[in-house]
């Protein structure tokens, strides 16, 4: 046999999982359909700017935190090394009617502080929403960094979303805005994110906020390199047509779409749970999970424009925007015309140097089915061809941004807007969504074990989306292989 | 419902969704023996159970501690009286 394990897709999710198993002496193949690695990470060059895609920022760098933990234990940090956004304003929240600004500083402590002077009547409620998110973020971490195996698969869900845990504290709508404007770093509504995941992704972010010097391609460079020198097989542009098991339902290789068969003793999936469904023959998996995993909610997508400048965009600079007209936007996202949600604004980089920034890319969220053909009102321009659409949505994106934003007014052009349509050609995902199968209010996730003996699971569907979430997902994945004893010693020896 | 309704819902329901044979289905089945459901199962389990009795059980204690067929259809009876009498 050739291979020990055999990783399908190298994302974020399965770059970890190839490189931890391979850590540990296993022969590993990590299998991707996209002609590279890394395709969602992976930034863009255009006019001379370099625009990223999948990653530009993430909380939990700080030393010893999660992310930080990861990255040295799998030799990250010998080929890059991470940028602090503004310790001061990381996170810039603005909207017009009423006119508020507020810019979201590094720690609780600080946090806490500029939260009681923005809104001195709301102290009870403050310090409840901070207590609650630390005690969820500390909890959390304990368990990830444990790598205890589910000893209750019934745990992980849970039934508070977000919205009701504010609407309990006050009826402030500023503040309940800002509290809930980071939804668009997991792409569902506060009406029915689960407040632990709300928790778990803005918890680290409260933290501290970090970017990759060199971005997302250079993270991509830097699992490349350790991939290699750890003797991962790459296997690019080859898609995972069908995982194949033995008459007993043991897993014993995969039949790739070319034909090819890779013989195994053990995979990890990191694909999306319905593409995985592709995968599995009939029969190895119960009816009754496979409806689960059918009927799993999707995150939100969007529309991304990528403008550039001529004039550096000090505003930027390590600090990205939060924008709406008014704060309800932030309640209902994806809901009402397309062209007045809240808006997401970050940096990009000129090619040969990070900083300052000479442009932007700004999402807008949308549902999955945004430009698809007879997709419901408000949406996309029906009549119109996909380009044609594309340029008029590009220009009304540019526009509301510099209404929002006047700094940029008359100084940016627009390079390029990518639609659910591109991400679902880049990704391989199923629906274009941003962040796959969302975490949901009263939904339960599948766990990274699978009754398949072998066959295990990582990816955003798991234990939440964005990089740390997805890594979370590999490295419990991979404790099953290992040992959950074994990964931890291993990676808290990492200091 | 009566009890009996109760105790043949949960057994149809069980037995459909996880490919049972309905003949197994006895009260004294064991879940993990007899029925050779596993702990991963326990996920899906509960949402037939949820979907077939529009209630929520997943934080209860009580579902986490069931070893026979009998132990749920009690649970379940319990439950739905424990909300008629709220109601
Ligand atoms: C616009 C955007 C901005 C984002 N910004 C941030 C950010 O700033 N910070 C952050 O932390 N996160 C961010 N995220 C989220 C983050 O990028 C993702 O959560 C994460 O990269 C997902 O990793 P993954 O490995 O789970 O999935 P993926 O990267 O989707 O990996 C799955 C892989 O499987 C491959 N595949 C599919 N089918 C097959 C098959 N049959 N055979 C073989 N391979 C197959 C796919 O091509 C893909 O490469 C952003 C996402 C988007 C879309």
């Amino acid at each position: 046999m050739r291979y020990d394990y055999l990783v399908i897709g190298a994302g974020a999710s399965g770059m970890t999982s190839a490189l931890v198993l391979a850590k540990h002496g296993y022969r590993v193949a990590l299998v991707e359909k996209y002609p590279s690695i890394g395709p969602l990470l992976n930034s863009f060059i255009r006019g001379g700017l370099r625009f990223d895609t999948g990653f530009h920022y993430s909380g939990d760098f700080g030393k010893g935190q999660v992310l930080d933990r990861f990255f040295r234990y799998l030799g990250l940090f010998d080929s890059v090394s991470t940028v602090p956004y503004n310790a001061s304003g990381y996170d810039v929240f603005r909207c017009r009617k009423p006119e508020f600004e507020f810019r979201f500083p590094f720690g609780y402590a600080a946090l806490r502080e500029k939260l009681l002077a923005t809104f001195p009547g709301e102290r009870k409620a403050i310090d409840t929403y901070l207590q609650v998110v630390a005690k969820i973020k500390v909890d959390t971490d304990d368990s990830i960094l444990v790598f205890a195996p589910p000893r209750d698969y019934l745990q992980g869900y849970d039934s508070v979303s977000l919205k009701a845990f504010l609407d309990s504290l006050t009826g402030n709508s500023l503040l309940k805005a800002l509290l809930s404007s980071h939804c668009v770093l997991y792409g569902v509504a506060p009406e029915h994110v689960p407040l632990s995941l709300h928790a778990q992704v803005v918890g680290s972010y409260y933290l501290s906020a970090h970017g990759i010097a060199g971005g997302g391609e250079s993270l991509v460079a830097a699992f490349k390199r350790r991939l290699q020198e750890a003797g991962v097989e790459i296997l690019c542009g080859r898609g995972v047509r069908e995982i194949l098991a033995g008459p007993a339902g043991g897993l014993e290789g995969v039949r790739l779409e070319d034909g090819e068969v890779l013989e195994c003793r053990g995979c990890i999936s990191t694909v999306h749970p319905r593409t995985l469904l592709q995968l599995v023959p009939q029969g190895l998996f119960r009816s009754v999970y496979r409806k689960r995993l059918t009927g799993l909610k999707e995150s939100a997508s969007g529309l991304i424009l990528y403008a550039e400048s001529d004039t550096p965009l000090e505003l930027l600079n390590g600090a990205n925007l939060y924008l709406s007209e008014g704060p309800e936007a932030f309640f209902t996202p994806m809901e009402g015309p397309w062209w007045r949600r809240p808006l997401f604004v970050s940096a990009a980089r000129r090619v040969l140097s990070d900083n300052p920034p000479y442009g932007f890319f700004s999402i807008c969220l949308t549902a999955p089915e945004f430009c698809e053909e007879g997709s419901s009102g408000q949406s996309w321009h029906g009549s119109e061809n996909y380009r044609e659409a594309k340029e008029r949505a590009a220009r009304m994106l540019q526009d509301q941004i510099e209404k929002l934003c006047p700094e940029l007014r008359d100084r940016v052009i627009y390079r390029e807007l990518s639609t659910p349509q591109t991400l679902k050609r880049y990704t391989h995902s199923p629906s274009g969504s941003l962040y796959g199968v969302a975490h949901w209010v009263g939904q339960s996730n599948p766990s990274t074990i699978t009754r398949i003996p072998g066959l295990f699971l990582a990816g955003q569907a798991i234990a939440g989306p964005g990089l740390l979430g997805v890594m979370i997902s590999a490295f419990h994945a991979c404790a099953n292989v290992i040992g959950h004893e074994q990964l931890k010693k291993d990676v808290m020896r990492c200091n | 419902m009566t009890e009996q309704e109760i105790i043949d819902r949960i057994n149809s329901s069980l037995a459909e969704e996880f490919e049972l044979d309905p003949e197994a289905m006895r009260p004294e089945a064991g879940i993990y023996e007899e029925l050779e459901l596993d702990s991963l199962d326990m996920v899906d389990m509960v949402i037939v159970l949820e979907n077939a009795f529009g209630f929520k059980i997943r934080e209860e204690q009580a579902i986490r501690e069931i070893r026979t067929l009998g132990d749920i259809h009690r649970f379940v009876i319990e439950k739905k009286a424990a909300l008629a009498t709220a109601s």
